[in-house]
């Protein structure tokens, strides 16, 4: 028997020093009682390798009223021109390839965290479709309920080597991209159209899912505003070849009839006419950012189109 | 409560250290033990439900007695009858109340009649199909004179409820795990090591393989309209590894917590998918239950039929022949049955039992070749078209409906032009909630545990990591990380034969 019990300690041991490692490190700031690494270099590093984790436990430590909410299409808007348009403090929640339905489910859990007052959403039509879906929002709120599962979680094994690595070789993640910004568009206009627009189904539960929120917001007064990213028209074109106009629309006038603000950009504009507004054919650059923040927050709108 | 789960993980190191260190020097003492613990490891998911088990142990345990002193065989009948019309009847409620309820109201629809039974509104308590047929096989084998009762009661509530398998088997059989009970167990080293082992390949097999294949899985067949072509079949050949690491994941476990308390329970699987014919894989998968209906099934419905049929042949065919096909059918047909209450199952079931048949019309005219060469790769591809022909039933077993399966069936190659193209492909699978990384991870998981399974022929793994410790150390730890790091990723789910 004592073998077995010794086998057994020697077994359980590792994962025992494991767990103080990751105390210790603590990339995502999980148990934030640890200042053994700079939080500017575990951002940097956590953000790249799961920013929905790394967003949800800043959510769960600093509540706020008012989100910017959506996947990285959302992500290029300035927080600190919003903050000084607005006078009011907000925080970012980014999902990259956010789904709608994880779009929902943050919304719901920063609101548990905290009694929102503004929501401020990036959607898009891609963003209605029956098979955009993924579920990972429960499995970060499951990690935020279970230590052990943040502790026994791969990302941040993931992140922890490249905090250790960032520490003696001063180089952390390696984000570059593998591709010219010619070779990106390119990619992005005929095979990210195709994943998006190829297989499309007009989801009747994401439309529910929309309504229950949209009614939501109003009985608990939070204030909603919906804003239809821009295209490039060139992805926009794209659409039309996969004969979604007519969802597209729908998807429209969904917006339209909702209680909540929605301002479109999606249309053919002086933005999405134009390439060197695009990073790529889905993602504005900074200034567009700015033009549109500056719409939005001071209720003044040359390009922008509010659905009503 | 589930093996995979954080109470078990308390659970168990408790019961353990009171077992070995607290009551160790009283076998009543250890048996009360665990007893108790095993009502508590089932009264944690529901404790209402008992009560079942309760009237399933005292009924046989006292029919058991019965059959004991009786020697006029038409009480011992009807003793036996006891036991079977309490055991079946419960499980006919709990479990197919209203599927054949529904049934015999739509055979009245197709006859022109409307027929309104009310269906109710039924929980499946977990296990049931297990515990009432681990009890009702002592029975029958204590009326066939092949085992003797046991008179002490305690006993025999540890060997219905015994925790490890009390929830889906294995449906141990009396003869090996009753007398258990009754010997005095000192801890052995080996056997302890050996439950350790089978614990962390069965975790790695349902928390890292069938949980991670299920979010597939379980997309596509609840939504097959939506994923048409090459995802049926990815879901199709996944689910085949689901449910063969969640329900032997579970067994592992199961017989691993045995070996940890001093019990060798009866194994369950061994390697089905290296099976090269249907009768072989029967052999190999879950054995406890395969051996159940034949010893209680096949072979007595086939002595049957063989006492009632005269002459040498029935409807054109052998006796012989049409014995073997009456009684597979009706087998197979019940195997169906167990599994669950729907058409789908039964389907199933019947397709099994008719390959089976066509297997035994055909088993004599086996060709061997000079060459081993030759032998070898026959195997093989004998091998790959018995998981093909497993696959393809697997489609009924998993299909939510038989028009389902029919759609699936209809279209699971109808994309075959695509398949040059890997962007078309990929957007197929989009909307599962995985990334193309995660099924690749996946893949790789599946072929490290296959590989484990050739390198464990004959027990070799187990000789291996007996002698030398890197490896049984390198092993265990491999197994940790892939737990532990792969396998929290989906929340715990439930064990696919907990439903049946």
């Amino acid at each position: 028997m004592k073998r077995f019990i010794k086998e057994i300690v020697f077994l359980g041991l590792p994962l025992v020093l494991w767990a103080f490692f990751v105390v210790l490190i603590d990339p995502f700031n999980y148990f934030d009682i640890s200042s053994l690494i700079s939080n500017k270099l575990k951002e940097v590093n956590a953000f790249e390798v799961n920013p929905l984790l790394y967003t949800v436990i800043d959510l769960h430590h600093n509540p706020t009223e008012n989100i910017l909410i959506g996947d990285s299409r959302t992500e290029a808007l300035p927080l600190d021109e919003i903050e000084k348009y607005s006078g009011k403090e907000y925080k970012k929640l980014i999902i990259y390839s956010a789904k709608l339905n994880e779009i929902f489910d943050l919304i719901y859990l920063a609101n548990k965290e905290k009694k929102l007052k503004h929501v401020v959403i990036g959607i898009n039509f891609s963003l209605f479709n029956e098979f955009a879906y993924n579920d990972r929002v429960k499995n970060v709120q499951d990690i935020i309920g279970n230590p052990l599962k943040y502790i026994y979680n791969k990302n941040v094994a993931q992140v922890c080597y490249y905090l250790i690595k960032a520490v003696f070789t001063g180089k952390g993640i390696d984000s570059k991209p593998d591709m010219t910004k010619e070779e990106f568009w390119k990619y992005i206009i005929e095979t990210r159209a195709y994943q998006w627009y190829g297989k499309y189904k007009f989801s009747e539960k994401l439309e529910n899912d929309l309504l229950a929120l949209d009614n939501f917001a109003k009985e608990n007064n939070i204030k909603l505003t919906f804003i239809i990213i821009p295209h490039n028209k060139e992805f926009h074109n794209r659409l039309v070849e996969f004969g979604l106009s007519e969802e597209e629309n729908k998807f429209k006038t969904i917006m339209k009839n909702l209680n909540a603000e929605v301002v479109d950009y999606d249309y053919d504009n002086a933005i999405t006419e134009n390439k060197n507004y695009f990073l790529d054919p889905v993602h504005y650059n900074d200034e567009v950012g700015h033009i549109l923040v500056n719409e939005i927050w001071n209720d003044k709108y040359t390009i922008g189109k509010k659905l009503k | 409560m589930l093996f995979n789960s954080i109470e078990f993980a308390i659970f168990l190191p408790i019961v353990f250290t009171l077992y070995w260190f607290v009551v160790n020097k009283n076998l009543k003492l250890q048996n009360v033990l665990l007893l108790l613990a095993s009502y508590f490891f089932y009264g944690w998911w529901d404790w209402r439900f008992l009560f079942l088990i309760l009237i399933s142990s005292f009924t046989d345990y006292f029919v058991g007695l019965g059959l004991l002193k009786e020697s006029k065989q038409k009480t011992r009948r009807i003793l036996l009858l006891t036991s079977l019309f309490v055991n079946l009847g419960m499980l006919g409620f709990f479990k197919y109340y209203n599927f054949f309820v529904g049934s015999f109201s739509n055979a009245f629809t197709l006859l022109g009649q409307h027929l309104e039974i009310s269906r109710l509104n039924i929980i499946l308590p977990i296990g049931i199909s297990f515990y009432t047929f681990k009890t009702l096989g002592y029975t029958i084998d204590v009326y066939k004179g092949k085992i003797e009762p046991t008179k002490n009661l305690l006993t025999y509530l540890n060997f219905v409820s015994f925790f490890p398998e009390l929830l889906a088997g294995p449906i141990d059989r009396a003869n090996n795990l009753l007398p258990q009970f009754d010997k005095p167990r000192v801890f052995d080293y080996n056997n302890a090591s050996l439950g350790i082992k089978l614990i962390l390949s069965g975790l790695f097999k349902k928390m890292v393989i069938a949980d991670s294949a299920a979010v597939l899985v379980n997309r596509i067949y609840d939504n097959p309209s939506g994923y048409v072509g090459l995802p049926m079949v990815v879901a199709t050949v996944f689910f085949a590894f689901q449910i063969y690491c969640d329900f032997s994941g579970y067994s592992e476990i199961a017989i691993g917590t045995g070996k940890l308390l001093g019990f060798n329970l009866m194994n369950n699987f061994n390697k089905p998918y290296f099976s090269a014919s249907l009768t072989e894989f029967w052999k190999r998968w879950h054995i406890s239950l395969t051996t159940w209906f034949r010893d209680f099934v096949f072979l007595p419905t086939a002595f049957s039929i063989s006492w009632r049929t005269k002459g040498e042949r029935v409807i054109l065919l052998k006796k012989d022949l049409f014995i073997y096909i009456a009684a597979s059918a009706i087998t197979w047909m019940l195997t169906g049955l167990w599994h669950g209450a729907n058409y789908t199952f039964i389907i199933w079931g019947g397709l099994h039992g008719l390959i089976l048949v066509v297997e035994h019309l055909f088993r004599k005219n086996k060709f061997k070749s000079a060459y081993k060469a030759f032998n070898i790769l026959k195997t093989w591809f004998n091998i790959l078209l018995t998981f093909t022909i497993v696959c393809f039933t697997w489609i009924f077993f998993r299909a939510n409906s038989l028009p389902d399966a029919g759609f699936i069936i209809k279209n699971m190659f109808s994309d075959v032009k695509d398949y040059s193209n890997l962007s078309v492909l990929s957007t197929k699978f989009r909307g599962l909630g995985l990334m193309p990384k995660d099924l690749f991870i996946l893949i790789f998981f599946i072929l490290f545990m296959l590989g484990m399974e050739l390198l464990d022929k004959n027990g070799s793994l187990d000789k291996l990591l007996s002698k030398r410790p890197f490896f049984k150390w390198s092993y265990y730890y491999l197994l940790l990380v892939f737990i532990l790091f792969f396998g929290t990723a989906n929340a715990a789910a439930n064990f696919i034969y907990f439903q049946f």
